[in-house]
Formats: structure tokens, sequence, C-alpha cells
């Protein structure tokens, strides 16, 4: 049960971001819903692995792999890629954004006038 | 005409997603318990287990196993996150620094027809704090990296820790940043994590295999390559992230 509501809130986060994605001009804006987006896709990839009354997959001298149960390590590294490739893409998604609001004077796309619209 | 346009994508956009989650629900109402079978396997019986028992075994069989500290294994990290993703998944890794290191590159290229700012002095408040709080943030970064593989952390983490130290510097000093120094750092780091790789395969007959003595489970100097990936590792990140930020600092 805990699970799915895990589940159910990284969806939903990712149906904002879309949501972001496809109403809003602003660049930095866009940015944000697609940073939104992948947030809401780590969390669900966490939550798959997510058990019930489990620990951190990590070997203490209190907590060791047998008698206690742990949580799926290999969502949370494929997450931890994913975390990264993300900010690789944020950053050459500014530097574009830089460029854009160089070449045009705005941060607005699609249209000439009225940039402070969002 | 324009705020038509505007109220029609906004519709569509809401339509769209209103769709996507009611599908969503959709799927979720017919699950019977036997939808897409994702989460059916109870987390004990998944081959990840083989990754925490550091076994081949079947992870069914293992119910009186346990993995503890003071042990050797063939991988001695406590952080299981960090065994896969410095050992047993090495190769992945590999395509993740050198895709962050693409991202840098084209970063900086897109940012290359800069402006000098106008530089000005920071604040005596500014001045004054980003030392003290920079010699913190340098103890913090270096202890995430060091203990990657006894707890959570590791060599991304800490190498943004330690970049955000250096990113402070910068913009508290307006001279220019020290590139060469940074791509300097940065190319090393890239050919060490290499020539790591290569050593292994030399010396272990595997790309990456384990050259380096695993010591006890538990202990700061454990876990073989794993510590020494994330070292590297850590070096590079903050030296990429340092530069991609006195980019943009610089950039306007």
């Amino acid at each position: 049960m805990e699970s799915t509501a895990f589940i159910i809130s990284g969806l939903a986060i990712v149906f904002v971001g879309i949501f972001g994605l496809l109403t809003r001009r602003n660049l930095i804006r866009v940015l944000l819903s697609l940073n939104i987006l992948s947030t809401g896709v780590n969390l669900f990839l966490v939550a798959l692995g997510y058990a019930e009354n489990a620990k951190a997959p990590i070997i203490t001298e209190t907590v060791r792999a047998g008698s206690e149960m742990f949580t799926d390590p290999l969502p949370q590294a494929l997450v931890l890629t994913s975390i990264v490739i993300g900010l690789g893409s944020t950053a050459v998604g500014l530097a574009l954004t830089l460029r854009h609001y160089r070449r045009t004077g705005s941060l607005v796309i699609g249209k000439e006038e009225d940039t402070d619209a969002a | 005409m324009k705020r038509r346009n505007e109220a029609l994508i906004f519709l569509s956009a809401f339509i769209l997603t209103a769709v996507l989650v009611l599908l969503f629900v959709f799927i979720l109402w017919l699950d019977d318990g036997d939808g897409l079978g994702l989460m059916d396997a109870p987390v004990s019986e998944r081959p990840s287990m083989h990754y925490v028992f550091k076994t081949t075994a079947d992870p069914g069989s293992l119910s009186n196993a346990s993995v503890t500290p003071g042990e050797r294994y063939r991988n001695s990290a406590a952080n299981i996150v960090t065994a896969i993703v410095t050992d047993y998944r090495i190769l992945d890794t590999l395509g993740e620094v050198i895709v962050l290191f693409l991202s840098a590159a084209g970063a900086g290229l897109l940012m290359h027809e800069r402006k000098r700012r106008i530089s000005r002095e920071a604040g005596v408040i500014v001045g004054t704090a980003v030392p003290l709080i920079m010699f913190f943030a340098v103890i913090v970064g270096a202890y995430i990296v060091l203990h990657g593989h006894l707890g959570p952390g590791g060599g991304f983490s800490g190498g943004a820790v330690l970049a955000s130290a250096f990113i402070l510097q910068f913009l508290a000093k307006s001279g220019p940043a020290r590139r060469r120094a940074l791509q300097f750092t940065e190319a090393a780091a890239g050919l060490a994590l290499l020539a790591a790789g290569t050593a292994g395969l030399i010396l272990e007959g595997s790309f990456f295999g384990n050259f380096i003595a695993q010591g006890e489970l538990g202990d700061l100097l454990s876990s073989g390559i794993s510590l020494l990936v994330y070292i590297i590792i850590g070096i590079k990140v903050a030296a990429e992230l340092s530069a991609l930020g006195g980019d943009f600092i610089g950039g306007e």
C-alpha cells in the first residue's frame, strides 16, 4: 500500500512536469518543468524497489543482510546515473537559453513581443 | 488572435494531461494483482539480492546467510549501491562520466562568445565569509567522497559539494576563473579513471578488474577499486562543475 502511494505520487509529479512542458513559453520555466518531470521519474524508479519495513541497503554493525530486509539497491544505482544525466542536460539547456537570450533579447519562445507572459 | 492561441494551447495541454492521468488511473483500476507484474516479486527474491548478499548463489536459498562487518568479500563495500555503481556496473558509470564530460564541454562551447562582464569586487561580508564557508564545504565534500563506500554519499554528490565551494569563490572574487587549472584537473582525473581500468585489465585480466586488496567490510580502506574510482570521480566532478559554474558566472 505504501509503495503504491509512492508510485502514484511519483507519477503525479511526472504529470505536473508534462503539463508545464506543454504550456510554458519561458525557456527557464520549460527547463524547470523538465527537471520536475525527471524528479518524478526518479521517484517512480526508486518506488519500484521500495519494500515496507525495509532498511536502506547499507550494511552496518546493527543492520545486516539476512537478518534485515533491504530495499532493492538496483533502482537506486540507476537513479544515481539518471540524476547526473539530468544535471548535464539542464546545463546544456541553460547554455542554449543564454545563447537564445543574447540573440533575441528575450527568454520567451514563439513570439517576438509581449515578453512578460509566461 | 494571440490570446485565443494561448487559451487553445493551455486547453489542449490540460486535456492531454488529463487523458494521461485518466489512462493511468484506469490501468491502476484494472490492475487486479497481476497487471504489469513489476511489483509482484518480493524484494527478497529479486535478482538484485545477489548484489546485497555478494554472492551468485540463488537468493531464495540464502535465508540463513548474512553479510557482516569485519569479513572479506569479493567487493567489501558496506554501501551496496556503491558496490553496484563502482564495481559491478562500472562500465555504466564510465559512460555516465563521459556523458557528464560531454555536456560540460558542450555547455562551455555554447557559451564561447562571452562578453567580459563588468567585474565588481564583492562586499566585505562576502569576502570575509567565503573563505570560512569554503573551508568547511571542502571538508564536508571530502568526507562525503571518502565515505561513499561506507554510507550515503560518493563521488558524484561529494564532487557537487566541493564544486559548490569553488563556485562560491568565483562569486566572491571578481577575477577570471582559473580555467586552465580546472581543465587540467578534469583531464587528469579522466585519464586516471581509464588508467585504473587498464591497470585492472593488465593485472587481473578484465577491464576495471579489482587489483586492490579488499579490506574488511566496514573499514575506511576497504572495497578495493570502489574507493579509488569514487575518489577519482569526486575530483573529476568537482573540476567539471566548477568550470561549468565559472562559465555561467563569467558568461553574462
